[in-house]
C-alpha cells in the first residue's frame, strides 16, 4: 500500500545521495567516480522536496558514517541514458518509509539505450565532474 | 728542548724521564687537535685517552658535506607518487559494506594487483618512451567488487575499470576535442593508450 503518489521532478529540483565514507581513501576524502553506483537495480536519492541532506544522510541510522552528494535533476538528465524517477517507498518489507525517495535509472545498461564501451565509465566521469563537491562533508559533525 | 721541573724528591730521575715522556705525547696529541681543528673528520684519540673535539654530527652528514644532494628526476618522483598510491590503496581491502548493498561483492587482491600491476606496466611504458606527464591516478572501489584508476589532470580524465571476475578492463576517457573508451586486456598491448594520456 502506498498513499504517496508519483511526482514529477523539475529540473531545478535537488537529489540528495548517501555515501559511506568507508569507501573514501583516508587523507583524500574527494569525490571519486566510484561513489556513483546503483542498489536494487538504480541510484538511490532523496528528493529536497521531502528531505533534507541531513535526513538523508541519518536515514539508515549512525550518519557518522555518511557523507552526501547534492545532484540537480536537469543535470542528471543532460548526461546520456540517466533518467530521474520519484519512487517513494511506503509499506515495504524490510525498508524504511521515505517519501523522497528517488531513483536515478540507467547507470547499468537498459533496454532503451544500446549498449556501447564504456558506457558506464562515460556515465560516472560525468557524475564526478557535475557532482564532485560535498553537500555534508566526509566526518562532519552530526546534528 | 725540554726541560724539566720535577721536584719530586722520591721520583729522581726515573720520575723525570716518565714525566718527560709523558709530556710529549700530551704535547703531541695537542698538536694533532690544533691539526684537525676546523675539520668535520675528527677522529678520537683512544691511545691517550684524550678526545678532540667531535662534532655532534652523525657519520652520513659527513658523506653529505661537500656534495650537492641529488634531486629525483621527474620520473623517479611520477614512479615514487605512483608507488605511494599503489600503499595507500590497500584501505580498499578493509571496506565492508556499511551502505548495505544488495549487490555487494568483497574486494579482493586479485582485483586490486590487475589494477595496481597494469598501472605499473602503463608508467614503464610511458617513461621508457620519456613521457612525464601522464601523473598519477587516483585508485578507488567502484561498484560489484571492481576497481578503478582514475586521472583527473588538467583538462582530461581517464577512468579505467577493472571488474571483479573479469580479466578485461573497460576505459572511458576525454579531453577537449577528443574522447576514447572502450575495453582492453591490461596484460596486453597498451601504447596507444599511453600516447592518449600523455598526448
Amino acid at each position: 500500500m502506498n498513499d504517496w503518489p508519483v511526482e514529477e521532478i523539475p529540473n531545478p529540483d535537488s537529489l540528495f545521495y548517501r555515501v559511506s565514507v568507508g569507501w573514501l581513501k583516508p587523507g583524500d576524502l574527494r569525490v571519486a567516480p566510484g561513489v556513483f553506483r546503483e542498489n536494487k537495480g538504480a541510484i538511490s536519492s532523496d528528493w529536497e522536496k521531502y528531505s533534507t541532506a541531513a535526513q538523508t544522510r541519518s536515514r539508515q541510522g549512525r550518519p557518522e558514517r555518511f557523507a552526501v552528494i547534492r545532484m540537480i535533476a536537469g543535470s542528471v538528465r543532460e548526461i546520456d541514458g540517466l533518467t530521474i524517477l520519484h519512487s517513494p517507498i511506503q509499506g515495504a518489507v524490510g525498508q524504511i518509509d521515505n517519501r523522497a525517495h528517488t531513483s536515478i535509472l540507467g547507470l547499468e545498461s537498459t533496454a532503451s539505450t544500446k549498449p556501447s564501451l564504456g558506457r558506464k565509465e562515460k556515465i560516472r566521469t560525468e557524475l564526478q565532474k557535475r557532482f564532485g563537491t560535498w553537500e555534508i562533508e566526509p566526518n562532519a559533525p552530526t546534528e | 728542548m725540554f726541560e724539566c721541573t720535577c721536584f719530586e724528591p722520591t721520583s729522581g730521575m726515573r720520575g723525570c724521564l716518565v714525566a718527560q715522556s709523558r709530556m710529549e705525547k700530551l704535547l703531541e696529541s695537542s698538536s694533532r687537535e690544533r691539526l684537525f681543528s676546523g675539520s668535520p673528520y675528527k677522529m678520537r684519540d683512544r691511545e691517550f685517552g684524550f678526545r678532540t673535539r667531535v662534532p655532534d654530527r652523525s657519520r652520513t652528514e659527513y658523506v653529505q658535506i661537500g656534495s650537492v644532494p641529488k634531486q629525483p628526476s621527474p620520473s623517479e618522483q611520477e614512479w615514487s607518487a605512483m608507488e605511494a598510491e599503489i600503499r595507500a590503496a590497500d584501505f580498499i581491502l578493509g571496506i565492508q559494506n556499511d551502505d548495505e548493498l544488495e549487490d555487494f561483492v568483497p574486494y579482493s587482491r586479485d582485483t586490486l594487483s590487475r589494477a595496481t600491476n597494469f598501472l605499473q606496466r602503463l608508467m614503464i611504458h610511458a617513461h621508457s618512451a620519456n613521457l612525464m606527464n601522464t601523473g598519477v591516478p587516483r585508485i578507488g572501489p567502484a561498484e560489484c567488487g571492481s576497481i578503478d584508476l582514475y586521472w583527473e589532470t588538467g583538462d582530461r580524465t581517464l577512468l579505467i575499470n577493472f571488474p571483479a571476475h573479469e580479466s578485461i578492463a573497460n576505459y572511458y576517457g576525454k579531453k577537449p576535442k577528443n574522447e576514447t573508451s572502450g575495453k582492453i586486456d591490461p596484460s596486453g598491448p597498451i601504447a596507444d593508450l599511453v600516447v592518449w594520456l600523455a598526448d
